[in-house]
This record gives structure tokens, C-alpha cells and sequence, in this order.
């Protein structure tokens, strides 16, 4: 990424501004005049999914579904983001690229194909980050294992379905066959029917999959082109705000690897079995549970 | 506390209900709203709950707790606030063993029922222990539901469930929201209930007895005093060192 580089209005390859959002107030920094890219974004606060779905005042915008959603992430505190080109959610992807470059969102890449995006959303939610991703239809269904996967594993990731023809004939128009594949892989499935529909049922998405009771992934799907590609209004909150980043220890599985880094202490282990031994392994303890004669009679943490 | 009639009105009953019978949820079982607890499938006042589980864990045989993830390890301050609660809950009763529920990988090929109780098979557990009354405490919801349908399935062991969530709906007793104030509140009751009931403990304090394996590994002691043990706070590696804090555990407001 271009650190301090970034111009001062991004373009489209149309030409059109990214977003006819209001750009926020000048935060000019004092790096040798440069405008920090992050700036606005690390200038974001925190507001409780109350607030900002009920509370905080909003202004209406005529801007198209692609830029609902850019909208919508950007006040999403999204930790990942991973991208495979289909149309007609190509420009939805890229416009969250450019969150990225805006610092909104901490990571962003492309990945090989729509099976190896799904996959790198599953191992990232199970990780314990914030993860949103878009494809449409083939690419929902060359991404459908490990779509299913992500309900079986109660993760709760969002993805953004721009529902379009999958074959035969050979088309890139609206159809509505790939929400059928949806409905049977244990997620969550809401229908945007416009522009605000997208703009809101992503953002809560996050919330609702996040919550203890729920964990589970969520699917947002919406009319290709109709909604992505055609504009309307979207009323939004500041972008000032966003929402409380995802917190890896309230869901009803674990994150992976949260033992790992929380190996140093088992707090029980003077009282129950793990008495006397840690040993060290790179910077990780594992417990050896030892008998009377100082056998060791299960190596308890070499297999993590 | 005479839990007979409620026993004949009990929606989840205890064990063993046979091979795969339906869970709570089925049943019309919904998980208590704040500030209440469940009673065999009824709502209840939350203090009735726990009455309700302090008089089984003093009066059924081999009274366990199965302390999990979110209390065995030092997450953060918060975690390590609630296993010292957990551990004073312990001091209340007389003659309980605690075996941990230290992760949820299956343990094959043979679990060591003096050692752990894994989610994916508790009964081994529960049946390698004759337990028949216990406490889930700190186990992650998804892992809870699991293990409380398959006790109640194959086992004559009575459930609690002390959660710091929604509380669980398959458990035969329930409190939700629990943070280390309200395990707290669990043991001063279970302090009454039990000097109502006469129950005493041992003068030296060693009320928690160890199984088999636990007491080889202790050269042979068969009992011990939970209140002795100090828990160690968050360190170096651990999660407060990745910046997350105590709130992080604590339910939303």
C-alpha cells in the first residue's frame, strides 16, 4: 500500500467520485504536510449498535448498492476482508479495497478463486476476527463447501450475496437461484430489496452473527445490478462512527489458538493434576502431568 | 427443600431419558430472561435455582464440578476473578471433586474419566465417577448444549449450569449472567442452604476430595483445600498482553 500517497479524492473507473458521502473534515496532519490515508478512519468512534441503528441522526444519499455496502463496511470496524472478482459483485470488492487503503478495514487481499476466499473466511472467523466477503452465482456455488462449513462451525462471518443467472444459459443477469442453495446451509439469509435494505441488513448482520445466542454466519443477498448497480437513496449515520469490533471470547465456541495464548497459566493446575512441571517451548508453556515417581503420564499440551 | 413435587411437574427431567430423547428446546423450553433462573424446565427466581442446586449438590452422591475453558484459564483479570469464585464456590461443599474440562478436542482413544470430562462423550465421565449431581461452570454455550443433552440422555446425574450467558435451557438448573460477583452470591447461598441442612465441613478446610489419578499425581493425598491455591494473574503471552481487558468477558450491557 501506498503509505501517505493516496490522492485526494479516489475515482472509480468511471470517473465518478467513489461515494457522494460528504467527505469529512480536513485531517491534515503534520507529516510533511501529507494527509495521513488513516487518518479519518483511526479518528472513528465507537458507538453501540443502539445508538447507531436507532439513535444516531442520519443523512440521505443517492448512491448505488455497491457503495451501500462500501458504506455500510466502513462502519462495520471489519478486521478482514477477502476478494474474488464476479460479476456483478466485482465493484463491491473493489470499493472495499479502497477502505482498506482508507485504513477502515485492517486486512485485504485476493484470493485464488471463490473456494479458497470462503475457506480463508472460515479460518479467519474461527481466529476470531471481524470478516466480510461478497461473491455471485457461480461463485456462490464454487464457494458453496466451505459456505456450508462456516454454519457447521457456528462462525460468524457475513458475506454479501449480489445474486445473478449461474448457467445455462450464460448470463450475468438478476436470478435468484443461488439464495435456494442458501437457505439449506444453515446460515442466516437476509433479502435486500433496495439500496437501504443493503446498507442496513449488512451492518446488523455483523451484530446478529456475532451474538452469543446466534453465532452464525450470514448471508445478505440482493438483486445483481437492480440493487448494486442502480442508485438510491440510503439514509446513514455519520461516518465518524462504527460499530464495537467483535469480541472473540462471547461467542458459544472458542477462537482458535485462544488456548494457545493463554497457555502461560492454568489455574487450577496446582489444585487438580498439572502440579509440578511447565516446561518451555519457544515462547509457549505445555504442562507434563507427572505421577509420584516423576513419570510423565500424558503429555497434555504437545498435540495443540 | 423437598424437590418431589417439582420433580412430578418437571418438564427437563433428569436421566437417563434414553437414547436421543428431545432436547429442552423441543420440549418448549426457553433459556430465562435476566434475573431469573430455570428450575427443571420452569422459570424461576434466580435464587430458587440456586437453592435448587446447592440442596442436590449436598444431598445426591459424588457432587463434581466441571470447570471449563473460560474459568482454567487466565484470560484476562476477569477469568482469573472467576476461578477464584469458582474455588470458593467449591469450599462450600463437602466431599466434591472438580475435574476439568480443559478443552473440547474428542480424547482418543480412551478418555481418562479421573482426569478430564470432554463434551463429546461426558457420560464416560460421569459414569467412570459415579457422579451423580454436578456443576457446568465456564464451558463455552456451544459445548454446555452438547454435553447437557448427552448426560441427560445416558446418565442418572442431576445438571446445573452456571452461565455467564443466557443460562441453558437442558441443564436441570440454571442461572444466567454470571460474572465472578454472582458465583459469589451461588457460594453465599450454598453456605446457607447448607447450614440450614446441618451439613458441616471438614475443620481443616480440605473439603475438595481428589479422584484417583489426581490424588497419585498428589503423592497419595486424598483431599485438599481449594482456598489454599493461588491463581495466578494474567502474565506475559496471555491475553491481556494482546491488550484485551476484563470487559471483554463481562456481558454487554
Amino acid at each position: 500500500m501506498s503509505e501517505g500517497l493516496e490522492a485526494e479524492v479516489k475515482t472509480n473507473p468511471q470517473g465518478d467520485p467513489i461515494t457522494s458521502a460528504p467527505a469529512a473534515p480536513s485531517t491534515t496532519s503534520t507529516n510533511g504536510g501529507r494527509k495521513d490515508p488513516h487518518g479519518d478512519a483511526k479518528r472513528q468512534v465507537e458507538v453501540s449498535p443502539d445508538y447507531m441503528f436507532f439513535e444516531a441522526p442520519r443523512e440521505r444519499e443517492f448512491i448505488t448498492g455497491s457503495e451501500c455496502a462500501k458504506e455500510a463496511v466502513r462502519r462495520s470496524n471489519v478486521d478482514l476482508s477477502v476478494a474474488y472478482p464476479i460479476t456483478p459483485q466485482s465493484e463491491t470488492l473493489q470499493l472495499i479495497g479502497v477502505l482498506y487503503g482508507e485504513g477502515y478495514v485492517k486486512e485485504f487481499y485476493r484470493g485464488e478463486e471463490e473456494y479458497g476466499v470462503m475457506s480463508a473466511i472460515a479460518g479467519a472467523s474461527r481466529a476470531g476476527v471481524r470478516c466480510f466477503t461478497a461473491t455471485a452465482g457461480p461463485g456462490t456455488l464454487r464457494g458453496l463447501e466451505p459456505i456450508v462449513s462456516w454454519s457447521g462451525h457456528r462462525l460468524p462471518a457475513v458475506c454479501m450475496f449480489t445474486c445473478r443467472v449461474v448457467n445455462a444459459p450464460l448470463a450475468i443477469q438478476p436470478d435468484n437461484v443461488e439464495i435456494a442453495y442458501l437457505l439449506q446451509s444453515g446460515m442466516i439469509v437476509f433479502h435486500a430489496e433496495n439500496q437501504q435494505d443493503l446498507f442496513d441488513f449488512i451492518m446488523k448482520a455483523f451484530v446478529i452473527s456475532e451474538k452469543n445466542d446466534v453465532t452464525l454466519p450470514v448471508g445478505v443477498c440482493c438483486d445483481g445490478f437492480f440493487v448494486t448497480h442502480a442508485r438510491g437513496y440510503c439514509s446513514m449515520p455519520d461516518k465518524g462512527f462504527k460499530l464495537p469490533g467483535r469480541d472473540p471470547y462471547r461467542g458459544s465456541v472458542p477462537v482458535l489458538d485462544a488456548q494457545l495464548d493463554c497457555l502461560v497459566m492454568l489455574q487450577f493446575k496446582n489444585l487438580i493434576l498439572w502440579p509440578t512441571t511447565f516446561t518451555r517451548c519457544g515462547s509457549r508453556k505445555y504442562g507434563l502431568a507427572l505421577n509420584g515417581q516423576g513419570n510423565i503420564l500424558r503429555n497434555i499440551w504437545m498435540d495443540c | 427443600m423437598e424437590l418431589t413435587k417439582e420433580l412430578e411437574e418437571a418438564i427437563v427431567a433428569p436421566g437417563p431419558q434414553g437414547f436421543h430423547p428431545p432436547s429442552a428446546a423441543e420440549l418448549g423450553v426457553l433459556t430465562p430472561d435476566e434475573g431469573y433462573g430455570l428450575k427443571f424446565g420452569h422459570v424461576v427466581e434466580e435464587e430458587r435455582a440456586m437453592e435448587a442446586m446447592a440442596h442436590t449438590m449436598f444431598t445426591r452422591k459424588n457432587a463434581t464440578i466441571f470447570p471449563g475453558p473460560m474459568v482454567l484459564w487466565a484470560w484476562n483479570d476477569h477469568a482469573a476473578d472467576k476461578a477464584k469464585a469458582v474455588l470458593e464456590l467449591a469450599a462450600q461443599i463437602p466431599d466434591v471433586l472438580i475435574i476439568p474440562m480443559p478443552d473440547y478436542r474428542p480424547k482418543y482413544p480412551k478418555v481418562e474419566p479421573e482426569e478430564v470430562i470432554n463434551p463429546n462423550h461426558p457420560n464416560l465421565t460421569i459414569w467412570g465417577n459415579k457422579i451423580e449431581v454436578c456443576i457446568f461452570i465456564g464451558v463455552h454455550c456451544h459445548y454446555a448444549n452438547l454435553t447437557l443433552k448427552m448426560i441427560r440422555a445416558g446418565t442418572n446425574c442431576w445438571t446445573s449450569a452456571i452461565c455467564a450467558e443466557q443460562g441453558h435451557e437442558d441443564a436441570m438448573f440454571t442461572v444466567r449472567d454470571s460474572d465472578a460477583t454472582k458465583i459469589r452470591r451461588v457460594a453465599a447461598i450454598f453456605k446457607r442452604v447448607r447450614e440450614e441442612m446441618g451439613i458441616k465441613l471438614p475443620e481443616n478446610g480440605s473439603n475438595v476430595r481428589f479422584t484417583g489419578l489426581q490424588s497419585r499425581v498428589h503423592d497419595g493425598k486424598t483431599n485438599t483445600n481449594p482456598l489454599d491455591f493461588t491463581i495466578e494473574t494474567p502474565g506475559d503471552g496471555n491475553a491481556a498482553a494482546f491488550g484485551h481487558k476484563a470487559e471483554h468477558m463481562q456481558k454487554e450491557a
